[in-house]
């Protein structure tokens, strides 16, 4: 009897840096579409600029606390 | 008068013609009347290209394969290895037919896009024709491929864990007052997938394409010999790059739809 074990061709000790390879894009998509949320609350209550900085903050900070979670849950 | 003629010259010349797509003909079905573009007709020739070219390279199952089926066979292993199997794990074979019919799609599509099938018609029968055209230089049609992708990876994720676990996964744990925000931004992310994908492969057709109608415009132009041999030595040398970027664009779709797919299936967070 060999002791070789087959290698179980579904587990990959390959590094899982390819996951983030569309982050960047995903992450200003977001923005862009928060500040133009903003930007069209700003010309509805002529409130500029200040639901346009709201939602640029709220999601550049919001994406950022997404990134340290998945990260750390690694 | 020589810049006024000049500016004359590539207003005539617009470089982003060759993109834009063209109605060929009309397609009747009962009392609906469908106008087929050249794009739409790319489409259904890189489809029926498959359909022929694919079963030829695996109608003799052959242990040591040659040739086009050795080419065939190792494109197929390197996507479901080293693209699909790292990570989707033992869902691999569930998906590797959906991510090789998405590679083989779009590298025809955009193979074809390099091949003046317009121009080789006109030389041969004399006529004016549109039959040719880079189908994913259309943003509805890189759309529609990104859109497939996003159907693919959120029903496949919802069999998989079931709904109510599907959105509950949707967001890492966070605190709950942080819910709703986390929640809405994950929300808009996926959607902002398919369009990066949509986005990224259409831009990158198009300023290659582009590229190239505007080297062939400084030909017209210049009207000058050395400025003409420029201009086809920089042709050539964009068309291999357009050739390169033919497969890293079917390849980039392809590897971001498979992890896509992954998001959805496995718990990410």
């Amino acid at each position: 009897m060999s002791d070789n074990k087959v290698p179980d061709r579904d587990s990959s000790d390959k590094p899982d840096y390819l996951k983030w390879a569309s982050f960047g894009l995903e992450f200003g998509g977001v923005i862009t579409i928060f500040c133009y949320i903003g930007f069209q609350i700003d010309a509805a209550l002529n409130s500029s600029p200040w639901f346009l900085l709201a939602g640029f903050f709220l999601s550049f900070i919001g994406m950022l606390y997404i990134l340290y979670k998945q990260t750390k849950n690694k | 008068m020589t810049i006024y003629l000049n500016n004359f010259v590539v207003s005539q010349f617009d470089p982003l013609r060759p993109l834009i797509p063209v109605k060929l003909f009309d397609l009747k079905f009962g009392d609906y009347t469908v106008g087929v573009s050249n794009h739409m007709f790319m489409i259904a020739a890189a489809g029926v290209l498959l359909l022929f070219l694919l079963p030829l390279a695996t109608r003799k199952k052959r242990l040591a394969p040659k040739g086009f089926q050795n080419l065939i066979e190792s494109i197929c292993v390197f996507l479901r290895e080293e693209v699909a199997r790292p990570a989707l794990h033992e869902n691999t074979d569930r998906f590797i037919s959906f991510i090789w019919t998405m590679f083989f799609f779009i590298l025809t599509l955009n193979l074809l896009a390099l091949v003046p099938s317009d121009s080789i018609i006109y030389l041969v029968t004399g006529k004016k024709n549109h039959f040719g055209g880079p189908a994913t230089a259309n943003i509805w049609i890189t759309g529609g491929l990104a859109i497939t992708t996003f159907f693919v990876s959120h029903i496949a994720g919802i069999k998989k864990q079931g709904i109510k676990n599907y959105i509950v996964n949707f967001i890492p744990p966070v605190p709950w007052p942080l819910i709703p925000l986390i929640f809405f931004l994950e929300l808009i992310t996926a959607f902002v997938r398919p369009f990066a994908l949509a986005v990224r492969l259409f831009a990158n057709i198009v300023a290659g394409h582009t590229l190239i109608a505007t080297l062939v415009g400084m030909i017209v132009v210049f009207k000058s010999y050395g400025i003409a041999a420029a201009s086809v030595a920089a042709i050539v040398a964009m068309s291999f790059l357009e050739l390169l970027v033919a497969f890293i664009q079917a390849y980039i779709f392809t590897l971001l739809s498979t992890l896509f797919i992954s998001f959805s299936i496995t718990n990410e967070h």
